[in-house]
């Protein structure tokens, strides 16, 4: 199936909402923090790529961006989570390599990633105040 | 049945040329499991590069990884130039194929010669590394640098090549390759390398789509996916190559894939020198918009992503960079379960772990 069709269905489906595409070969959508384990899920169904986790601090809230690869097409979902209760529900049972990138976003951003097979320390050392979040700016 | 003995493999080890540890369990000689840790290069430089100017970012991220420098500096710089709408003359799109080509040959041989040395082969690793001498030399003609290429600006190149440098380049190439040729059946067919390689380390097909893992860990598996085919950048679309796919998925496979890389690489440079056409080298950016872009760009060890946010000013606001060892050295928690406690260095060195990238 065409990265095109899979977006719009997962779109009809209520997963994604404000599918774009920027340009060729890039895509961009939302999904709600309630939704991100379900199109993991239908991402890893379909053998797509988990390309990174980009946390991006916005001042009051925090915006995830998943980036998934279809063959080539990269789509960029973002979803917004409040600083005062950063938390979301963790895919690295789904995607392995999760467990790295939301352990980063952990510990340089302070967003708890609820159900994640492993925490701790990834790229820090061990004895980093505990609190200090090197990349939030505000 | 033995005890499990806990074996801490690094931060410092004989077999590591960067800090990194992986803790293994082992059971006798088998290890039962294996946890990666990293971060002992970790220097904050996303950090830093919303502290940079856009064009001083530039030559940081070149910094990420000398290795895989053109790389990062291409990735960021076309995100840079797509952000703030300004189209590269041709002529520094091709001459940004030779550098990144020559500095991919150049990733590659460093890798086959650390690979050999990890086996062993003292002797097969020092030829490889003459040979790369070539290629750090070509480099050196057309950059003016060895490591650090600093080749690219925002908008372009800032270096010509004209006739006498391409002859110097072809030169030093046809160097590299004559030398290569004489080992290239060595690392393919040598008894004894090849027993210490061989279903050594194995990943699977569906584990490599599984992992997400990138580049020639992932081609070694039998999935065909390079993003100079999948997401051409720069004019790779109009160039002929061929993407190198093994399916054994072993220690031997990525080794397999490395090499014959090298001789897809040196296809393309050859033709970009070939078919460079004429013009201006680069265009002014003046100013960086507010918005975001996502770029991506084939490095050595595979898919270099890079998250770059703008808010108008003269720096950027958010830099993220996603490097290719991280999902490659992710892995590693999974193939080495059940390998021989003496496979793991060599195991560690065929996924080419460049670990400064990766802690950057």
């Amino acid at each position: 199936m065409e990265a095109r069709e899979v977006l719009r269905s997962l779109e009809a489906e209520g997963v994604l909402s404000g599918l774009r595409q920027l340009r060729p070969r890039r895509w961009s959508a939302a999904v709600e923090p309630g939704n991100i384990r379900r199109l993991a899920e239908r991402m890893g169904s379909l053998k797509a790529h988990f390309s990174a986790l980009t946390c991006i601090d916005l001042g009051d809230r925090f915006e995830l961006i998943y980036h998934f690869d279809l063959e080539g097409e990269l789509v960029n979902v973002s979803t917004l989570v409040p600083k005062a209760l950063p938390a979301l529900p963790s895919i690295a049972d789904i995607h392995p390599p999760a467990d790295f990138y939301e352990r980063e976003v952990a510990e340089m951003f302070g967003v708890k990633f609820e159900g994640a097979p492993r925490s701790g320390r990834l790229l820090l050392p061990e004895d980093w105040p505990p609190g200090e979040y090197p990349l939030r700016r505000w | 049945m033995a005890a499990a003995i806990r074996v801490p493999f690094g931060p410092y080890h004989l077999a590591l040329e960067e800090p990194f540890r992986v803790d293994i369990e082992a059971e006798g000689e088998r290890v039962r499991e294996a946890v990666v840790r990293i971060g002992y290069v970790h220097r904050g430089i996303e950090w830093l590069l919303q502290r940079k100017r856009w064009f001083e970012g530039l030559r940081i991220v070149e910094r990420v990884c000398s290795i895989c420098t053109q790389a990062h500096s291409q990735c960021f710089a076309q995100g840079v130039e797509e952000l703030a709408g300004v189209e590269v003359p041709e002529k520094a799109k091709w001459i940004r194929i030779v550098v990144a080509e020559l500095n991919r040959i150049e990733s590659h041989l460093l890798a086959l010669g650390v690979l050999a040395h990890k086996a062993g082969f003292s002797t097969l690793f020092m030829y490889t590394w003459y040979a790369r001498e070539s290629i750090m030399d070509a480099l050196e003609t057309l950059t003016g640098n060895r490591v650090q290429y600093a080749i690219n600006v925002l908008g372009g190149v800032r270096r010509d090549v004209d006739g006498s440098v391409k002859a110097a380049v072809e030169g030093k190439l046809h160097e590299a390759l004559r030398l290569l040729d004489r080992f290239r059946r060595v690392f393919l067919e040598d008894r004894s390398l090849k027993s210490r390689l061989a279903g050594v380390g194995t990943l699977s097909r569906e584990d490599a789509v599984k992992f997400s893992v990138v580049g020639p860990v992932l081609r070694a598996s039998g999935v065909e996916w390079d993003l100079r085919r999948k997401d051409p950048y720069l004019a790779y679309d109009q160039l002929e190559f061929n993407v190198v796919v093994r399916d054994e998925g072993d220690t031997y496979a990525r080794t397999a894939v490395r090499l014959e890389e090298v001789y897809e690489s040196a296809k393309i440079i050859r033709q970009a020198l070939c078919e460079m056409p004429e013009g201006p080298l680069s265009v002014p950016v003046e100013r960086v918009p507010p918005g975001s872009v996502v770029s991506r760009v084939e490095a050595p060890r595979g898919e270099l992503l890079y998250c770059i946010v703008s808010d108008g000013g003269d720096t950027p606001s958010r830099v993220k960079i996603r490097t290719p060892t991280l999902p490659n050295v992710r892995v590693l928690e999974h193939i080495l379960v059940g390998c021989q406690v003496a496979d793991v260095p060599i195991i560690i060195g065929s996924i080419d772990p460049c670990i400064s990238c990766e802690d950057r």
